[in-house]
Parts: C-alpha cells; structure tokens; sequence
C-alpha cells in the first residue's frame, strides 16, 4: 500500500502535465495581490456604482413616461426606487469612505432587493437586478459589520480582502484543474499492466491509492495557491480581518461566517469535487486510453453548469456541486427555486454519484481482467 | 511449490490452447519453457498468475489455489512476473521501479542497491527510463524481479534485446537465485545459453506438454550427421537436415565402422546428447509459427 501510495506520488509529480498545472497555479496566486489590485478586482466603490447604475437602469424603464398605473407596476417602482436609494446611499458612503452610510446603505439595499425578488418586478421587461440570494448576503454583511463595528473592505489590501477574492475564482476553476490532475488516474494503471497487475494488490485498491494521490496533490496546490495570496496580502497591507464576513449557504438558508473558515469550506470542496471528478476520469479511463481526449470529456462534463446553468438545476445531476461558488452565495439555489439544495446537499449528492460511478468502474474493470 | 493440476484453456474461436498441463515443481530450481511464438508459453504464465482463468484444472502455490480475492493477493506475494519493458514508466527513474517492487513484494533481505551493483545499472539506474536503450531496460525489468525477490518468478523472454556480455550477467544471476531456493520459470529462445544452465526443459505444443527434459539425468548418446540417412543402418531423419542414430544398445566398433563410413564418404558427423535446438526443430520443424 505505502508502495502504491510512493509510485503514484512519483508519478503524479514527475507528470509534466501536472507540473504545468502546478505553475500555472503558483503564478497566478503569486501574482494575484497585485493583479486584483492593478484591475481593481473588489473595489467596493466600483461594484457599488454599478449596482446602482443597474438599478436606476430598472427603474428608469418602470416609470419610463409617466407614475405607473397599475398598483403592481406601481409597487415595483416604488420598490426600486428604495432600492436606488439604498444603493446611492452605500455608493456614496464608499466614495466618503464613512463607514455607517455604507452598512446603512447595504441593509436596506438588501431589504429592497429580498422584497423586489419576492415580487417578481411586475413591469420590468429584462431583469438584470441582483437576485433574492444576493440581497440577503448584503442584509447579512451588514449585520455582521454592524454587531461588530467593523468597515467594509473596499479594495484588496490585505490578506484577508485578497481571500474573499481568490477563494469564489479558485471554486469556479476548481473542477477544470482537478480535471487535469485526474486525466491519468487509471490510466497509469491500465498502460502498464504488465507493472501493476502483477503487484500483489487488488484492482479496487490500486484505483482508490491512485484517487486519493491525485486528490492530495489537488489539495496541496490549492493550500498552496491559498498560502502565496495570503502572503501576498500580507506583504501588502498584513493580515487584515481574518474575521471579517463571507456569507455560506450550507443548508437551505444563507449564513454568515467569518473569513478564516474560508480556506476550510475551499479545501473541504477540493476534496469533495475531486472525489467526484476522480471517480468520472477513473471510468472515463476505462473506456479512452487517451489521456488528451479524456481530458476533454472531462472538461466538457463539468463545463455543462456554466454553459448550460438550468441542467445543473435539476437537484439529483451531480452538477451543481461542481459550481460551489455559485452553491455558497446561494445563486444556483435562487435561479433553481430549490433552496434544499445546500453546499451539504449538492455535496451529498456528488457523493452518491462518486459511489455509484467508483461501482461501475469496478464492475468495468473487474470484467475487463477477466 | 508450484502445481499446475490438468489445466484446459479454451479461447473464443481457439480450443484447447492449454489442454491438460499437469506439473509439479519446487523451489531451486530453473525450468525451461520452450515452444514456438504462440504456442501459449505466456497463456501458460497468465494462467499460473491467475490473469487468466483455465476452464478446468487449478493452479496451487503452496498448496493454495486461487480461492478467494483474499487467498490471490497472497499468492500473488509469492509469485513475481518478468514486466515488459513498453511498460516501464518513462518519467520515473529504474530506481524508482525497483524501490516500487521491493516495496510491493515486502523484499527486507535483499537491498536495491546490491541488486544494482549486481547488474551493473548504477551508471543508468537514476536516469528516467525513457532515456534507456532496449538492452538498459530489459536489465531493469529483470532487476525489478530481482527486487520482488519472490520464491517464485516467472521470466518471460528475458534475454531478449541482450548482448552476449548481459546474457553471461543475467545467466549467472539466474543460477544465483536458484542456489538461494528460487523456482524459476523462463521462456526464451535462446536455446544454447537455456541448455547450460537450466535443470529441466518443456516443450510445449498444441497445448500439451510433448517432451520435459531432466537436465541432470545422463543423456542418451546418439551418432548425429546431414545428408543422406542411409549411409548408416537404422539411421532416421530427426529434422530436415539431421539425421541420429541412437547409441544406447550399439557396440563401439559399430560406431566406429559407421564413422569410417560417414568419413570416407565425407559426411560430417558428431556422437553427443541431442541438443535443445535440435530437439526444438525435430519438434517444431513443421509448424508455422503464428505469432
């Protein structure tokens, strides 16, 4: 076993597929602090104009001519314009740099959005309004900030506003790289047999060693991507508030936690995604000894719930768990109108799919070694 | 040791590719597998490995068969087969491979590093195999048997891609491993170098063992030419171009007055024990080969 466990290290790491992952990735987390801070990636001023600018957008279109007739339309015009004022509100306290006109703004930008939402915007033709999940994030940061008297992170300056960064683009990248790290994880096996199947160890342990090796190096090049930007941001401007809020949604409701368990829930999904990932590409193996070509399919699998989100919907496809950003902001739940399906549920699900692929790739193997 | 109990294997579309193969063999010792490209030497290795499954008979390791997954990863412990070299992983040092199958084996008496000096790999062996000529690679494969050190191995064509010095090497480790207790069963073509060390020879064909050779019983004699049989009474033809006159019950101024004979006649001639080449193509001198 602790063999099996060497020989695969070996091989995960002298790959040089994987060693171009591994710089791809130590490049882009070594230079993700001055990147964001170059692009102005989280500048919470920027953001807060353009939310405002989409609402009075919307609500421009409502009242367009003249004051709505219709109560419902009238409703919805009123509810944007609290909206709008919200939003101008936390805008302006941002550029002022006060603190209290920003968590004021941001709680009742929060509530206008939670009750437009619950509307449905009766009158507006196109909807481009930041949804349900995205107002009961800002009323939960701004509860957050106020319970503790803390300022909103305006820009990335630290190590912890470089984190609330990094961490939702490393989850969207996340099933992509551990596509990559996976490719060849039976194929090492099965291109050469005459190595392995002589080696006194049975096939399903062999697939489970080569899983879990690929899986620690996933996690290791995240852990370590997560130590450059949090270097990074140290450098920069030190810590900052390892406690400051990110919201979660685990369950069926949205919570806020602080940032430190940030790291925890990226990890904790590294390992959950490439179980599922890891048991997709053993199968994928089975069939294509191409790695490039299963690479593809492999791609292609977890592309479908960003070029198709409505599939990643439907609660029993293992899809949603691949998006875990859009799965913790609540997104994915909102656009679905299925708020069962937390973090823990899509998990859960991706799980169950890991089981029953890993069977069917040992039914496959078992019979092919017949 | 090793028993194989009357084994028949059929493949799709090609019966009796094993057809009652019965042996019993025990440690120290090197057995010679011979036979023509596929007439199922490696079906036979596959089938002792437990890779593929005879339609009747057993394969027993110490008196164990292959009864359960549990009872096949044991046996699997005690039984090493010869890698082929396409296999190697081509990223990964010889070391590497090596360290994997001492590892795998459980091997904690015989270090890599005595293996490597014993083969002369230490200029090459941390170099990644693709790097490696055919020759390098086949040393290693080799090697990593080495490293196993199981009480049994199992060596397919393994001087194949051998100068004659690596042929000397790998022959005087073979004899080495048999003096330590191993149970050796090669397959090769190379049937002159297999004569001087082997201690028994099989010949297989059309599934069956047609002739096990006992290396260290006296062989019998035989007045061997070329040409035409009936120079020599009682004469016939072994193969193609040999003819053998067996010398067991003939008296030696017989043989003698036969040599004169074939002398004056200018024919050339020796008395000795068959050879395993000559063996191999009185037997094998009409088949094609398939492979």
């Amino acid at each position: 076993m602790k063999a099996l466990f060497r020989l695969n290290w070996q091989l995960v790491t002298h790959t040089r597929r994987n060693l171009w992952v591994i710089l791809v990735v130590v490049l882009v987390a070594a230079g993700f602090v001055p990147a964001a801070q170059a692009q102005g990636l989280g500048d919470f001023t920027h953001s807060a104009l353009m939310t405002k600018d989409t609402i009075k957008a919307a609500y421009q279109q409502v009242n367009r001519y003249v004051t709505p007739e219709q109560p419902q339309v009238r409703q919805t015009g009123q509810v944007l314009d609290q909206a709008w004022s919200a939003a101008n509100v936390m805008y302006l306290g941002g550029a002022m740099d006060d603190a209290f006109n920003v968590r004021d703004g941001m709680t009742r930008l929060g509530a206008a959005l939670v009750a437009g939402d619950r509307s449905g915007y009766p009158g507006l033709v196109e909807l481009a309004l930041p949804n349900r999940a995205a107002g009961r994030r800002l009323q939960l940061v701004s509860q957050w900030l106020i319970a503790q008297d803390q300022p909103v992170q305006r820009r990335v300056a630290d190590s912890a506003s470089a984190l609330a960064q990094f961490v939702p683009l490393a989850m969207l990248c996340l099933p992509f790289l551990l596509v990559v790290v996976m490719a060849d994880g039976w194929l090492t096996t099965a291109r050469h047999a005459s190595i392995q199947a002589a080696v006194p160890v049975g096939l399903p342990v062999q697939a489970a060693v080569a899983l879990a090796v690929r899986s620690g190096l996933a996690v290791l090049a995240i852990a370590g991507a997560m130590g450059l930007v949090i270097g990074g941001g140290a450098l920069v401007g030190g810590l900052g508030a390892l406690r400051y809020p990110f919201t979660l949604s685990l369950g069926a409701r949205l919570t806020a936690v602080p940032m430190w368990v940030n790291p925890v829930v990226l990890l904790t999904q590294t390992l959950l995604v490439s179980s599922f990932v890891g048991s997709l590409m053993l199968l994928l193996n089975s069939w294509c000894h191409n790695v490039w070509l299963g690479l593809v399919l492999g791609w292609g699998v977890v592309s479908v719930p960003l070029v198709f989100p409505a599939i990643a919907h439907w609660a029993w496809l293992p899809l949603a768990g691949l998006t875990p950003q859009a799965i913790m902001t609540g997104a994915v739940q909102n656009d679905g109108g299925n708020w069962a399906l937390g973090l823990i549920g899509a998990d859960g699900i991706m799980l169950l799919w890991s089981a029953g692929l890993l069977g069917w790739f040992a039914w496959r193997t078992q019979r092919l070694a017949r | 040791m090793l028993e194989l109990n009357h084994i028949h294997l059929d493949f799709p579309n090609h019966p009796n590719v094993l057809d009652d193969i019965t042996l019993q063999a025990d440690g120290g010792a090197l057995i010679g597998l011979v036979a023509p490209n596929g007439m199922g030497k490696t079906t036979l290795l596959k089938v002792i490995l437990n890779r593929l499954h005879p339609s009747q008979g057993q394969v027993k390791l110490f008196e164990q068969g292959y009864t359960s997954q549990a009872q096949t990863r044991k046996n699997h412990a005690l039984i090493c087969a010869f890698p082929e070299q396409n296999d190697l992983y081509g990223d990964l040092s010889g070391r590497a491979h090596l360290q994997f199958y001492a590892d795998c084996w459980q091997n904690h008496t015989k270090s890599v590093a005595t293996i490597i000096a014993d083969l002369n790999m230490g200029h090459y062996v941390d170099q990644p195999t693709r790097t490696y000529s055919l020759g390098m690679k086949q040393r290693l494969c080799f090697a990593m048997v080495m490293a196993a050190n199981p009480p049994v191995m199992l060596l397919d064509e393994v001087m194949n891609g051998l100068d004659p010095l690596n042929v000397a090497l790998i022959s005087a480790q073979l004899r080495a491993l048999r003096a330590e207790g191993k149970l050796i069963i090669l397959v090769s073509h190379l049937l002159n170098n297999l004569q001087t060390y082997v201690d028994r020879t099989i010949f297989l064909k059309d599934g069956h063992f047609v002739l096990d050779l006992d290396a260290h019983a006296t062989p019998a004699q035989y007045l061997k030419f070329t040409g035409a049989a009936d120079v020599v009474p009682g004469a016939t033809a072994y193969t193609d171009q040999l003819n053998v006159v067996p010398l067991a019950e003939v008296a030696g101024e017989t043989v003698g007055s036969w040599a004169q004979a074939l002398f004056a006649a200018n024919v050339p001639f020796t008395v000795g024990p068959l050879s395993l080449e000559e063996q191999f193509s009185h037997f094998y001198g009409q088949t094609e080969e398939q492979a």
